[in-house]
């Protein structure tokens, strides 16, 4: 256990963590202070992430990121803890995205400690997610990132919440046990075949499953990564849910909570399931692009603000998810994507909880901020909704062009579907747009206030960052690329051989 | 030297639960006496945990008929502790008898514990039998409709379930004149009245422990019970025929008695979640999950030998949930009257940290992470995929799946609803909640939360121990 306090990683889930639980007993009546303490914290947490990103992209220490410490050791079992450097990049959004988060929280929404101490527990579950390098510590912070959510949602959500809640739960549940049996099936293989019950990802890797049980997991795990990514048919919830949420806690959903069944496919599935992975490729990848197009479609035609990020944000993953299995050998431009949109989701819920909070309604034909008038709203909204719409030199497009280029190679006709999803977006984002910030103003309208000067300070940074990933995709795209196995473009050329 | 004080520090212990209880009959006849009852109570339970450690070797009591493991020292343990809170609540209800409130609680208790370390069947059926008489007059010790009508469920049923064990007695003892395990274990293979016997024993030892169908019977028993008694009864007094029913699978590799503790395993499992789910009051889902935790409990026993690791990690657990379910359900009834789920809409509101405590007693009993529950039960369903046992594993996680749907309906009435005034004629003025029963949720809260961080210390000793 002494290793695993040695671990960076695991230092900062618990600086999380202890943050969460210290939150808890601080009941404090001043809610502005209360903010102002979980801000400040959080800010610490963030540039205790920093330098960890710093040392790793460094690379002078690794042995302080990765670590397998033996838990219960009469029972044989390990804890592995590491990192890649699309996770660590993970982790650094989720540590940077608390303070937008708590700065997005309005006082007229009854929060209280208890609210930035679940806040606090999404993150350090989130954390752990990210640096799991085994299954039992991947699926014990998988279950644990989903408690922080129920009470989240549950408690400070809006109106309608108690029917989102329970479908999001209820489907989680019973999708944790498909999971758990998953587990089991994979140690049982592994013990089979070489004798031994570990559950590291690494080990698992090698045991050598053959085709046909590879298969048989692959199809009970991916859906759960399915439900995870939102893909369709399993996106309803997430949709629901972003309705029913309160901003801050939608920027944790689609920036880093939703994206740990990325790291889970390229983690568990594409090493250790690969022959399934080749296998059902092709109809997946079908279903995901049509996946994207359909929920790009629902994002055009939704008359909610946040109903259409709900939407356009599954389509995004659904896109993410159609770049790993239609081009499995080069996952590069799916986790450049899956960055981008995380980036692009704090930009955006930020965005959309300051205008619901200003204006009292995220009705679509309601809002009005005319450029003239609210020049800063205006400008950054555009920016956000044309980033993740796609537009050149913004962080999107690299990953959307990187995984329709390679999709055309591998399966052109889903790739068509795919190309047909851009445009809906595209034609979402711009009916958006067009509607808020140059359309008439109607009777419903309600003139708003510009954003807060420390509110622009807090998002200006992720606004930069969207630029910086579009504009440098080769050097951005260095920080996050590798970690995954390339089992399954092995298995591919062993096939072509 | 030291190791034979050791030993009698041990083995005394029920035997000064006994003597302790027999001075508090005495000091109910003296009047002035009998406000300082639950305190001389509380500090005798606490002595006696003092004293309590696990035996470095076996010890041997009433000519080997009773044996101290660490198995049995962990159980009475939890016994202690468990009867250390009941004890803790009660001081400041206002008993009506206190003298023979203690006197039969202690009683109880220390049968129950020389009943966990029987290694003789005999003595495990006498001593199972004599802890369960002060039991009837415990739960109906308000008076009350519903208490009376728990403790004549309660009398009838274990008296039918006694009457099977004694004919199951008799056949063994017709087929093995030793009813000792040691000597059982040597017999070999039984012959068809020996397994009759076997069965018919095991049959009643699991209405004894709450396994379904027939411990479900317990959701009417624990209902009509006073709090700390249901809770007692609940945590320690049913976990304390386990180890029996332990000996007596490890007999068999094969065969009826062999796959009986599978059967009954499974159907508590699947039972008690879905009676926890489908339960009408608080004490009702308690007792759902306390079935489906015993179940659990006897899937552990098909596991590998990483089963019995885990089984005995998981009792504490156990125990912890489901006494601060027990406890917690003070605050939704009066008297007698259970408040239906609807009454504790708005309760996180209004008492927060209660609120919150009761959640990881629950989340630990549904086997959500990061509490003791989810570790023991991930524990257990390993250790069956270690044994090959896929169907079990399998009914185990059905079993998991309602009482996590079950810890999510409790969960969205406590934190999601707005509290509702009851229409008229149904409403239950909010009852009087002793902080002592504040504390001890608080305090099982803790426990539960440091026992799943911690497990890998707590699996340490435990595999030490064994």
């Amino acid at each position: 256990m002494m290793a695993l306090a040695d671990n960076f990683l695991f230092s900062l889930f618990s600086l999380s963590a202890l943050f969460g639980i210290i939150f808890l007993f601080l009941n404090l009546k001043n809610r502005l202070l209360l903010q102002k303490i979980a801000f400040y914290v959080s800010v610490v947490i963030f540039i205790t992430a920093l330098t960890a990103f710093c040392l790793f992209a460094a690379g002078n220490h690794p042995s302080i990121f990765a670590v397998s410490a033996k838990w219960m050791s009469s029972l044989n079992m390990v804890i592995c803890l590491g990192a890649d450097k699309f996770s660590m990049s993970m982790i650094l959004l989720a540590a940077a995205f608390l303070p937008v988060s708590i700065i997005t929280v309005s006082h007229a929404q009854r929060t209280g400690n208890a609210f930035y101490s679940c806040l606090f527990f999404l993150q350090a579950a989130v954390i752990g997610l990210f640096s799991s390098e085994d299954l039992f510590s991947f699926f014990f912070f998988w279950q644990l990132s989903i408690l922080p959510v129920l009470f989240l949602s549950g408690i400070w959500g809006k109106q309608g919440r108690a029917a989102a809640v329970e479908k999001f739960f209820i489907v989680y549940s019973v999708f944790s046990l498909l999971f758990l049996l998953g587990i089991f099936g994979i140690a049982e293989n592994m013990h089979y075949l070489t004798g031994n019950w570990s559950l590291v990802f690494k080990d698992v890797a090698k045991a050598g499953i053959s085709s046909s049980q590879q298969i048989f997991y692959f199809i009970l795990l991916m859906p759960v990564f399915m439900l995870r990514l939102a893909a369709f048919p399993l996106h309803t919830w997430f949709c629901s849910l972003v309705k029913e949420n309160q901003p801050a806690v939608n920027i944790f959903l689609a920036g880093t909570f939703i994206p740990a069944g990325a790291a889970g496919l390229v983690k568990i599935i594409f090493p250790i399931l690969p022959k399934g992975v080749l296998f059902l490729s092709p109809y997946l990848s079908f279903l995901f692009a049509l996946s994207f197009a359909y929920l790009a479609l629902m994002a055009w035609a939704a008359k909610s603000f946040s109903g259409m990020l709900a939407y356009l944000f599954s389509a995004q993953f659904s896109l993410v998810l159609f770049g790993l299995f239609s081009s499995y050998s080069n996952k590069m431009p799916a986790l450049f994507l899956t960055v981008a949109i995380s980036v692009s989701a704090a930009v955006l819920f930020f965005l959309s909880g300051a205008i619901e909070n200003r204006a009292k309604t995220d009705i679509i034909a309601d809002l009005h901020f005319p450029f003239k008038g609210m020049p800063r709203t205006s400008s950054l909204l555009l920016i956000a909704l044309l980033s993740i719409a796609g537009l050149p030199c913004l962080a999107s497009f690299p990953g959307i062009y990187g995984i329709i280029r390679n999709a055309f190679s591998s399966a052109p006709f889903s790739a068509i579907i795919a190309v047909a999803g851009v445009f809906f977006s595209f034609a979402c984002c711009f009916r958006a747009a067009q509607e808020m910030l140059f359309g008439k103003k109607t009777s419903a309208a309600i003139a708003m206030p510009e954003l807060k000067k420390q509110e622009i300070l807090v998002i200006l940074p992720f606004v930069i960052i969207l630029f910086f990933l579009g504009i440098m995709p080769n050097f951005s795209a260095g920080c996050f690329a590798g970690g995954s196995t390339d089992s399954v473009s092995r298995e591919a050329l062993n096939g072509k051989r | 030297m030291e190791s034979v004080k050791l030993a009698s520090a041990i083995a005394a212990c029920p035997f000064f639960l006994i003597a302790v209880s027999v001075i508090f009959l005495i000091m109910g006849k003296i009047k002035f006496l009998r406000s300082a009852e639950g305190y001389a109570a509380f500090l005798a339970v606490l002595t006696a945990l003092f004293f309590m450690r696990f035996p470095t070797e076996n010890i041997h009591l009433f000519d080997g008929m009773a044996v101290i493991s660490g198995m049995t020292a962990w159980i009475w343990i939890i016994v202690l502790v468990s009867l250390a809170g009941s004890v803790f609540v009660s001081i400041v209800r206002q008993l009506q008898h206190p003298g023979s409130y203690y006197f039969l609680l202690f009683f109880s208790a220390a049968s129950a514990m020389l009943a966990a370390a029987a290694d003789n069947l005999f003595f495990a059926f006498a001593a199972s039998e004599v802890s369960i008489i002060p039991l009837y007059f415990l739960v109906s010790c308000r008076r009350g409709k519903q208490g009376l009508h728990a403790a004549y469920k309660l009398s009838v049923f274990g008296s039918f379930f006694s009457a099977f064990s004694m004919l199951g007695l008799a056949f063994l003892n017709y087929s093995c004149p030793s009813l000792y395990f040691s000597a059982l274990s040597k017999t070999g293979l039984p012959d068809g009245l020996a397994v009759m016997g076997f069965l018919l024993y095991a049959f009643s030892f699991s209405f004894k422990i709450a396994a379904a169908p027939f411990g479900l019977v317990y959701r009417d028993v624990l209902s009509g019970a006073p709090g700390p008694v249901a809770a007692f009864i609940a945590s320690s007094w049913v976990l304390c025929g386990l180890p029996a029913l332990y000996k007596i699978y490890s007999l068999f590799y094969s065969g009826p008695v062999h796959d009986f503790f599978p059967a009954m395993a499974v159907l508590s499992v699947i039972a008690g979640g879905i009676s926890a789910f489908y339960g009408r009051s608080l004490k009702r889902i308690a007792v759902g999950l306390l079935s489906a935790g015993i179940g659990f409990c006897l899937l552990a026993f098909s596991g590998d030998k990483s089963g019995l690791i885990a089984l005995i990690y998981h009792l504490p657990a156990l125990a912890a949930s489901v006494a601060g379910l027990f406890l917690f359900s003070f605050y939704f009834e009066k008297e007698e009257i259970s408040l239906p789920l609807s009454g504790l809409a708005g309760f996180a509101a209004r008492k927060p940290v209660i609120a919150v405590s009761a959640t990881v007693c629950l989340f630990s009993a549904a086997g959500l992470p990061p509490f003791g529950g989810f570790f023991a039960k991930f524990l257990i369903l390993f250790s069956l995929i270690k044994s090959e046992s896929f169907f079990l594993a399998a009914a185990g996680m059905i079993g998991l799946a309602f009482s996590v749907l079950c810890c999510f309906k409790l969960v969205s009435v406590l934190f999601f609803r707005q509290e509702q005034p009851l229409p008229e004629g149904k409403a239950v003025p909010r009852a009087y909640v002793p902080l002592a029963a504040d504390l001890c949720i608080i305090i099982l809260a803790i426990f539960l939360a440091a026992y799943g961080i911690f497990s890998n210390y707590f699996i340490g000793k435990i595999s030490a121990m064994l």
